[in-house]
């Protein structure tokens, strides 16, 4: 009984130094919102609209007040992936799709999100509106409001063409 | 020549002494010296405790632990956690040694039991930095004290040993299991005293020397 009682508490312990608690952050913290581009297709004799993801020449977005671009003069993409203003509930794109800009406002509404203390906090968003000029973009759709991690690989806002 | 023959007398010793079952057979106040062991297998954080527990009929041992623990942690990213606060158990303990019929008595016990925990204690997380990379500029959160409540039930293994009359040594090993979850994407303690860090479960571990009064 002796040997028992202290061969458990050695392998107990060695157990127990081996878990040591990582401090690595293993939790997703990906956050950004995706927008897809779509071409709408009317059908007369039906009467109903249909839209298609279109696959744009040329696209190059970059933040209103940012110099760095995020999508610079790429080519032949249907969904572009940007980042919501962490600071601000405003966040202004440009976005040069064919050589045609237009403006892209987002409001939204940013929460604190505590993931755990090896990750610390991140930045989620709620889209409260989206407003857009006219020049090549026709008109955009909320699909989802929620920017966390768990919708950051679903498409949140439509644009039409 | 005288020859004296001794008749060595067989003296047969009955023992009498066995373990009476009254109801109440006394309380023991006991430690935990593995303690000392806590701040190195969990860096950042300390745990004592001592507890009471009342011996019924050999067979049942109600517990009453009290502890004090904390934690002052600083992970890689630079984020702080800090608490100190009191915590308690209560529970019963059952000795499921059984003892043979012509065995000597003994006080050595097996003990399986359950545990009800709790502590109620403030904490505070510093220095969680939230980077907005592409827009420039960060932000870092303080929050204040905050206060929680956290219950969780135990069951639990151990052995008692009677080292020296009325002096026991022993382990006790525990799984402990949180009866509420934190709400997804609130500010939440890294550590609860008594339970250890914040999982749904977790192990835990005392080594104890007691008194019997």
């Amino acid at each position: 009984m002796k040997y028992i009682t202290h061969i458990i508490l050695v392998i107990w312990t060695l157990v127990g130094i081996s878990c040591n608690t990582d401090e690595g952050c293993r939790k997703d913290k990906y956050v950004k919102m995706q927008l897809g581009i779509y071409h709408v297709t009317h059908n007369a004799t039906t009467n109903v609209n249909t839209a298609t993801y279109l696959n744009v020449d040329s696209i190059t977005v970059k933040g209103i007040g940012v110099d760095s671009v995020i999508y610079n003069n790429t080519k032949n993409i249907h969904s572009i992936t940007l980042p919501l203003n962490k600071q601000t509930e405003e966040s202004k794109f440009q976005v040069t799709i064919n050589s045609t800009t237009d403006t892209i406002t987002i409001l939204h509404t940013n929460y604190n999100t505590y993931l755990s203390l090896e990750c610390g906090c991140i930045k989620t968003h709620t889209i409260d509106a989206v407003l857009t000029t006219n020049h090549f973009i026709d008109s955009a759709s909320i699909i989802i409001h929620d920017v966390n991690t768990s919708t950051s690989a679903k498409e949140h806002i439509k644009l039409y063409n | 020549m005288t020859v004296f023959t001794v008749n060595a007398q067989k003296k047969i010793i009955q023992h009498t002494d066995t373990i009476k079952s009254h109801f109440y057979n006394g309380f023991t106040i006991q430690g935990d010296l593995a303690s000392a062991i806590v701040p190195v297998i969990t860096k950042g954080t300390y745990s004592y405790e001592a507890a009471i527990q009342i011996d019924i009929k050999h067979k049942y041992y109600p517990i009453v632990e009290i502890g004090f623990a904390g934690a002052d942690k600083t992970t890689i990213n630079n984020i702080g956690f800090i608490t100190n606060a009191p915590f308690g158990r209560i529970g019963v303990d059952f000795n499921i040694l059984k003892k043979k019929k012509d065995s000597k008595p003994t006080n050595n016990l097996f003990l399986l039991g359950a545990r009800l925990g709790m502590s109620n204690f403030n904490y505070k997380i510093t220095n969680a930095t939230i980077i907005n990379d592409y827009w420039g500029g960060s932000e870092t959160i303080f929050t204040d004290m905050n206060t929680t409540n956290k219950v969780w039930w135990e069951i639990i293994g151990g052995v008692r040993v009677e080292v020296i009359k009325n002096v026991y040594m022993g382990w006790t090993i525990r799984n402990k299991n949180l009866l509420s979850q934190d709400v997804a994407g609130a500010i939440s303690p890294w550590y609860i005293p008594g339970f250890g860090i914040n999982t749904s479960t977790n192990w835990g571990f005392n080594y104890t020397l007691g008194y019997h009064f």
